[in-house]
């Protein structure tokens, strides 16, 4: 797979000037992120109403049986997208460990720990310097993380909500409880750390539509993935300091 | 569902960690992947590095350009 392409534009006045994009995710990667947005949004939706049951607003939509089977069956059909989308990321995933072809970019170092250290320090004027990045910051693999686990507790304890008489023929009753509450409050912290932390990162801190396009440009791998964008090509990425104006 | 009176406080330091132990289970489990060989190791930066020749090279590393 090409890492870097290039874009030629001649502008009149200035010449050819051209500009490198350097891959980041491959079309199995944002069509599975696409379901997720997907599912993820259809299954928040459909879940909210009927976690909060006792509200008139959800009175107000779940207001007939019929209404009611309506948003259970359509929270099914989310549901079961989602969990095709997780048993192909896993399967592929162990596919490749295998075949010790798993990339080590999405698993956490200590040079993670530090990098948030350094970073704590940058937004608190105690440093200039901004942790240089390799292909996944720390913050992107907090992202990946935490939604890893929340929806791998959402997928278990959702099934165990859907079958919960052939699942306490096996274990006890008290499961079904602890499955109802895990379910609903890992969703409201998973949508609330989408909201927030995921959402400020890719709209609000800057524009990152990578995981559509399947490609960076080199001024933002430059900035935001230095340590990558120097491993790729060899060249200096002039890492940004507070002194240059760097505040992303 | 009879919700909890928790307290804020109790509340936002269970969602920091329920951010902190995946983070630290995946450290552990990323050290044991290390160890056993089972992630590859990214290749090392091309041997031309910093000689200011403005791009017009191929890069090392198994990379490869194309026209967009």
């Amino acid at each position: 797979m090409n890492a870097v392409s290039r874009s030629t534009t001649a502008p009149a006045s200035r010449g050819v000037q051209t500009i490198r994009f350097f891959a980041r995710f491959t079309r199995g990667q944002r069509w599975e992120h696409g379901l997720l947005i997907l599912s993820f949004i259809v299954l928040f939706l459909t879940g909210i109403v009927q976690k909060y049951r006792n509200e008139q607003w959800s009175q107000d939509i779940l207001s007939t049986p019929d209404r009611l089977l309506l948003v259970q069956t359509i929270h099914h059909i989310a549901a079961l997208v989602l969990t095709l989308e997780v048993l192909y990321h896993l399967i592929r995933a162990i596919v490749l460990l295998a075949r010790r072809k798993m990339s080590p970019a999405l698993f956490p170092t200590l040079k993670d720990v530090r990098d948030a250290g350094q970073m704590l320090k940058y937004l608190l004027f105690l440093s200039n310097q901004k942790p240089r990045f390799g292909k996944y910051n720390f913050e992107q693999k907090v992202t990946y993380w935490f939604l890893f686990f929340g929806i791998g507790i959402m997928v278990v304890t959702g099934f165990i909500l859907w079958f919960p008489v052939q699942v306490t023929s096996v274990v006890s009753g008290g499961i079904v409880p602890a499955a109802k509450l895990a379910h609903s409050t890992e969703a409201i912290v998973a949508g609330i750390f989408v909201l927030i932390w995921h959402f400020y990162h890719v709209h609000l801190e800057r524009l990152n539509l990578s995981i559509f396009t399947g490609r960076l440009n080199e001024d933002d791998m430059r900035q935001y993935h230095s340590a990558e964008f120097e491993r790729l090509t060899g060249e200096p990425a002039r890492p940004e300091t507070r002194d240059q104006g760097g505040q992303s | 569902m009879q919700e909890s009176a928790e307290s804020p406080i109790i509340v936002a330091l269970l969602f920091a960690v329920r951010c902190i132990v995946p983070l630290l289970l995946m450290l552990g489990v990323s050290y044991l992947l290390r160890r056993l060989g089972l992630i590859a190791e990214p290749p090392p930066p091309p041997p031309d590095q910093n000689n200011g020749n403005n791009g017009n090279h191929k890069p090392g590393g198994g990379i490869a350009h194309g026209k967009a």
